[in-house]
């Protein structure tokens, strides 16, 4: 009998530790049901893993879009190296997997009742609720910037007819033309996301309009991969790419899309093309379901994801505030996974395993030319931070392993299997 | 911590690109190559930063782990 107990003990031991690591896709665990707001990168992990880990558990995402389209290799569209059909998937992966799909807006939440009402007024209830929405654009936070004005001066940061406007603009731009890129203070949507697109414009450019310049206005005195980037800029593109730092004048005061002029303490600079990428906030949900905090952002607990104002309510991806973690796909894809564990040690009356958090951001310079930082992270009281003595940015230095070469076919690679483990 | 692995070793271990499949790969071996990329004996594109993230136990555990995808 203590036998018997000491070994039941010993298997939920072994099962424990073995939930840190992964778990088997086998049915351990309570019924529940879970409502995951978006399907992108955190919202489809999220549900695919929730059915992974326990398949009694009922999981329904709500999606507006019929089908999702990654901001990641956006920038290859732009630069003319990627269709629009290469970057977008469908959720039949999701059902295949188990998860209802349900193709609505959410509207409202209502804590107290755990439910959910979409835009066409029913409502769906849950045990927990994992919001996933992404980024809102804040179209108020830069004088003279606004929808219609991105009719004319594309941010492109949310994928789409954005993504196809600024192609065009600068196909149909002459030769000697200038683009201005204005990236916006952190934190934001993709911190090397700005460069990678400068990057990818200056190959087109070279390529096809050589007498072109790119001027960087930013908000900000440095930015992500900066070392690589500006290195890279100047051994691929010598002299096409102007980066302003925020301190020497590169903040933008306001934007004329009329005049495609951009004001900032230098004074009025006009081109031929402006990208805006304005500032931005957790998706509106967010703050309808009152979990995100004044600075637009939603505080959750590092260890398991889990709102620190709303309980039930998970938050994941962009909107969540992930202390040292960047808002990008790889972040909101591991955080997915964090949060699915938590939410079946939850409704089970475990305590949560400790997370296994993970980022990698590979960009390109050129389709041939790739670097990449990565980071695994510590959870503590001091929250979420990079593994001391480890992780960082590609070499400075290529060797005769030829690094820029090698991680240019692994950032396709990163793109394949990501995709493949979200959606497909 | 193994899940972490699949963004570029692909779901489950099973890879669609160049970086190789993890899948049917014995423990033993995933000990050596993190050990391996740890200390720098073999160089990487990534993995050197990856592998000096974990401690011995983890990589045992992840390798433990990671010999159970079919
Ligand atoms: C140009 C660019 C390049 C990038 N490149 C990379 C890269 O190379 N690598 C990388 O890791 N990351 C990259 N990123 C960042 C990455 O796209 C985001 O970090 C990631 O999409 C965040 O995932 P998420 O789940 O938070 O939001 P999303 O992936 O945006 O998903 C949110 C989903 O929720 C839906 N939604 C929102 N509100 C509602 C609602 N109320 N009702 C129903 N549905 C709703 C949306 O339609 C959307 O489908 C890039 C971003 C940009 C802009
Ligand atoms: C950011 C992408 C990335 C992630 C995440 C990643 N790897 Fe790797 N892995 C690579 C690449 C690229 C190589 C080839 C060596 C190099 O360039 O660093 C590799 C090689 C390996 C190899 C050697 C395979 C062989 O037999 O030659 C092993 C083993 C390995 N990785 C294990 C892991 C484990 C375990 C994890 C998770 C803890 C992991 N990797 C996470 C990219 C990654």
């Amino acid at each position: 009998m203590a036998a018997t107990r000491r070994f039941v003990l010993g298997m939920a031991g072994a099962a424990a530790a073995l939930g840190t690591i992964g778990r088997p896709a086998l049915a351990q665990g309570a019924a529940g049901k879970v409502v995951v707001i978006g399907a992108g990168f955190g919202g489809a992990t999220t549900a695919r893993y929730l059915r992974r880990a326990n398949a009694a558990l009922d999981v329904t995402v709500v999606e507006r879009e019929e089908r999702f389209i990654t901001c990641p290799f956006s920038n290859c569209v732009i630069a003319g190296f990627r269709h629009m059909e290469q970057i977008t998937h469908g959720f039949d992966g999701l059902r295949k997997a188990g998860v209802n799909v349900v193709k609505g807006e959410a509207a409202g939440v209502d804590p107290a009742a755990r439910t959910v009402t979409l835009g066409d007024g029913s409502r769906l209830s849950w045990d927990r609720l994992v919001l996933s929405p992404g980024i809102d654009l804040n179209f108020t936070g830069l004088p003279g910037y606004s929808e219609a004005a991105a009719e004319m001066m594309p941010h492109a940061w949310k994928p789409g007819a954005q993504t196809l406007l600024l192609r065009r603009q600068l196909e149909a731009m002459p030769d000697g033309g200038t683009f201005i890129v204005c990236p916006p203070a952190n934190p934001f949507r993709c911190p090397p996301g700005p460069y990678e697109r400068v990057s990818v414009v200056a190959w087109y450019f070279r390529n096809n309009k050589p007498k072109s310049k790119i001027l960087v206005f930013d908000a900000k005195d440095s930015f992500s991969k900066q070392g690589l980037f500006q290195a890279a800029w100047e051994s691929e593109f010598p002299g096409m790419i102007t980066w302003v730092a925020g301190r020497d004048g590169g903040k933008v005061e306001s934007v004329d899309a009329g005049a495609m002029a951009v004001t900032t303490a230098f004074g009025v600079q006009k081109g031929a093309v402006v990208n805006v990428i304005p500032p931005q906030r957790a998706g509106a949900i967010a703050h309808a379901a009152g979990v995100a905090a004044e600075n637009g952002w939603c505080p959750v607990n590092p260890a398991t994801f889990a709102s620190t104002r709303v309980p039930g309510v998970y938050v994941v991806g962009d909107a969540a505030i992930a202390g040292a973690m960047p808002k990008s796909g790889s972040a909101a894809n591991t955080q997915g996974k964090v949060v699915a564990a938590a939410i079946v040690d939850s409704l089970a009356g475990r305590s949560p395993a400790p997370p296994a958090l993970f980022n990698v951001c590979y960009s390109l310079v050129t389709p041939d030319y790739g670097i990449s930082v990565a980071d695994v992270y510590q959870v503590n009281e001091k929250g979420i931070t990079p593994t001391p003595d480890a992780g960082g940015v590609s070499v400075r230095t290529p060797t005769a392993l030829n690094e820029r070469k090698l991680e240019a076919d692994y950032t396709y690679n990163w793109y394949t299997n990501i995709t493949a483990d979200i959606w497909g | 911590m193994a899940q972490t692995c699949y963004v570029c070793h692909g779901p489950d271990g099973r890879s669609g690109g160049p970086v190789a499949s993890l899948a049917g790969l014995p423990r033993e071996h995933i000990v050596r190559q993190m050990t391996e990329f740890r200390t720098g004996r073999r160089p990487g594109t990534v993995m050197n930063r990856i592998a000096r993230s974990y401690s011995e136990e983890q990589i045992g555990a992840i390798a433990e782990f990671i010999a159970t995808l079919k």
